[in-house]
């Protein structure tokens, strides 16, 4: 589940980046950056249940932006063509 | 309960401090090499955070859980340490005296004859993992095997003759019989097996296995079998080797029997049985190429099966940790110049490897060269998932062509890795290759708990420099190990393995963490 989350996170994140005029040296910074922390995960690991942690920080960044994700939703469905 | 403000404050000032303590404990253990100098610093960190523990040791009771919970990280750390002094020692001393036999043995083993290279996966597993293991060997109660070592076609070890004073040993050598070695430890103690006497050209090869309390060894025989079946006998010299006043003590001969079963008891209802594993329908062929079967191996093993080495060179199987179940060599009818298949089953090894990712039947070709292959099982038994399958038959180094050598189809194999490495880095645009390289390494497995090893030699040399230069260090050159966290696991608390339970903790920690949070999110304050 873990690296899962992780690459649909970074994925998203990355389809942002891809498309905005942003300085490459500032993406190859965030790109080590991420890579840094998936390996910190990495490492901790063995004494961090990992897995609980991405659950953890995704219930409270979902609570905190609850209304992103209600607008992000509601986006989709308009985009649902009427049958 | 009304809780004022003050509180509340240190409250959350404590529970920052408390995260940035995981966060360094994290950061510490995460660390797997320390420099000397960094050493140095680790180790008085490592006292300044006792002597933290111990003054928190009262108050801490009183404090927030997670604060109980930083404390009993470190302060158990620093506990355990401490009870482990002795046996620490002895691994320490056992280690130190067995490396250098052990790096003499590389040395040694690469730069002479090709089939030699059948000892050395053996002795690099050994030198490897006896310094990870040997402090929980020591403790475990089931005989596991150090090292095993047999080399008929040099029938001597010089490098071992300065360590084990063996003098039955040393005059078999000289009367051009073949030796073998072996090393086994059973609690505290430690068993030396040696002094293999038979006929030269029967026993040329031995099969050690470890079955609970039971050590089994089975002698192949490569030439010959039928027409000097009658009249060999297999001797073994047992002797016990003593930690403490660094003797050895004859503890038994055995064997003598012509082919049969001969058992030793030890202590504690632990046995040792030697025989020869071939019927007596066993055809030429059949005893040169030989079957193998080891039973439930456990612990740190290195398995040599040496084969005629004019044919087929040398196989190797070997095993760093941990291995059960039941590993088979089967070999049909040899034809020089063809190559020949040989079928490794039910290889069960190291957690984190998937079995099914090995095969039942994992092929293995022989070349059709001249050339010896040293098929390095390490890459599997070590490695993780099937993408590692093409490691090892590059890794092997030796052989020829590489593409024979395992029985995955090179096709398929090439499509598995690339179809692994287009479900990452294709989901991922070329916007983040670092971070998709290190999601490619992030596997849904554990990392093994680090061990910290420090360089004792260069903290002394570099304090007592300015002092006395021309000081000797009483440190060997090289690094040893500081400590090993998965020591930890060798501690139960709460019906658990201590990490297990560490984890938990750390788990319950962040769901009342995460509730905590959403509950005040959603609390209505005012001011």
């Amino acid at each position: 589940m873990l690296s899962t989350v992780i690459e649909v996170v970074i994925t998203i994140f990355s389809a942002i980046v891809g498309v905005l005029p942003i300085p490459d040296s500032f993406v190859q910074g965030l790109d080590g950056f991420f890579g840094f922390i998936i390996q910190l995960l990495s490492a901790a690991s063995w004494i961090i249940p990992l897995d609980l942690l991405v659950l953890c920080f995704g219930l409270i960044w979902a609570v905190d932006n609850y209304k992103v994700i209600f607008k992000v939703v509601a986006w989709l469905i308009e985009r649902i063509p009427l049958l | 309960m009304v809780i004022d403000k003050d509180f509340k404050i240190n409250l959350k000032k404590k529970i920052i401090v408390i995260l940035a303590c995981f966060g360094l404990v994290a950061g510490n253990v995460a660390v797997t090499h320390v420099e000397a100098s960094a050493a140095a610093g680790a180790v008085s960190m490592g006292f300044a955070s006792s002597a933290a523990a111990a003054g928190m040791g009262t108050t801490a009771v009183a404090m927030a859980p997670y604060v109980a919970i930083a404390v009993a990280i470190v302060g158990t750390g620093v506990v355990i340490y401490n009870s482990q002094d002795e046996i620490v020692a002895i691994a320490q001393k056992l280690y130190r005296e067995s490396s250098s036999v052990m790096k003499s043995l590389i040395e040694r083993a690469y730069d002479v004859r090709d089939n030699t290279l059948i000892m050395t996966s053996a002795i690099r597993n050994f030198v490897v993992s006896s310094a990870e293991n040997l402090i929980s060997i020591f403790n475990s109660p089931k005989p596991t095997i150090v090292a095993t070592l047999m080399d008929p076609s040099y029938g001597s070890i010089p490098a071992l003759y300065d360590k084990i004073p063996l003098e039955d040993m040393r005059a078999a050598h000289t009367d051009g019989v073949y030796s073998g070695y072996m090393a086994f430890t059973l609690g505290s103690k430690i068993y030396y097996i040696t002094g293999l006497k038979g006929n030269t050209s029967l026993v040329s090869d031995v099969i050690y296995g470890v079955q609970s309390k039971k050590v089994t060894m089975k002698f192949l025989n490569v030439n010959n079998l039928k027409a000097e079946r009658s009249g060999t006998r297999v001797y073994l010299d047992v002797y016990e080797y003593d930690t403490v006043s660094n003797t050895y003590t004859k503890h038994e001969t055995i064997g003598g029997g012509t082919y049969s079963n001969t058992t030793v008891e030890f202590e504690d209802g632990f046995s040792l049985t030697i025989g020869v594993p071939l019927g007596s329908a066993a055809t030429k062929d059949e005893a040169k190429i030989g079957a193998m079967t080891l039973y439930g191996l456990e612990g740190v093993l290195g398995v040599d099966d040496y084969l005629d080495p004019e044919d087929l060179n040398a196989l190797v199987l070997s095993n760093g940790f941990t291995m059960t179940g039941e590993v088979r060599t089967v070999l049909g009818d040899y034809t020089p110049g063809k190559t020949k298949e040989v079928a490794v089953g039910n290889l069960l090894v190291n957690p984190g490897l998937n079995a099914k990712e090995i095969e039942d039947n994992l092929n293995v070709a022989f070349p059709t060269t001249s050339g010896s292959i040293a098929l390095d099982m390490d890459g599997i038994i070590t490695g993780v998932g099937a993408d590692d399958l093409s490691d090892v038959m590059l890794d092997t180094g030796v052989v020829d062509t590489p593409k024979e050598v395992i029985g995955v189809k090179p096709g398929e194999l090439a499509q598995s890795k690339t179809s692994i490495t287009t479900a990452i880095t294709g989901a991922l645009p070329s916007v983040f290759p670092m971070a998709a390289t290190a999601l490619a390494g992030l596997k849904n497995v554990r990392e093994k708990p680090p061990v910290i090893n420090i360089n004792l030699n260069e903290i002394f040399t570099a304090s007592t420099k300015e002092i006395s230069p021309g000081l000797d260090s009483p440190f060997e050159e090289g690094e040893s190990v500081f400590f090993d966290f998965s020591d930890l696991n060798k501690y139960r608390f709460g019906g658990k393995p201590l990490i297990e339970y560490i984890r938990m903790i750390i788990g319950f920690g962040f769901i009342f963490s995460t509730f905590l949070y959403i509950w005040k999110k959603f609390t209505v304050t005012t001011t």
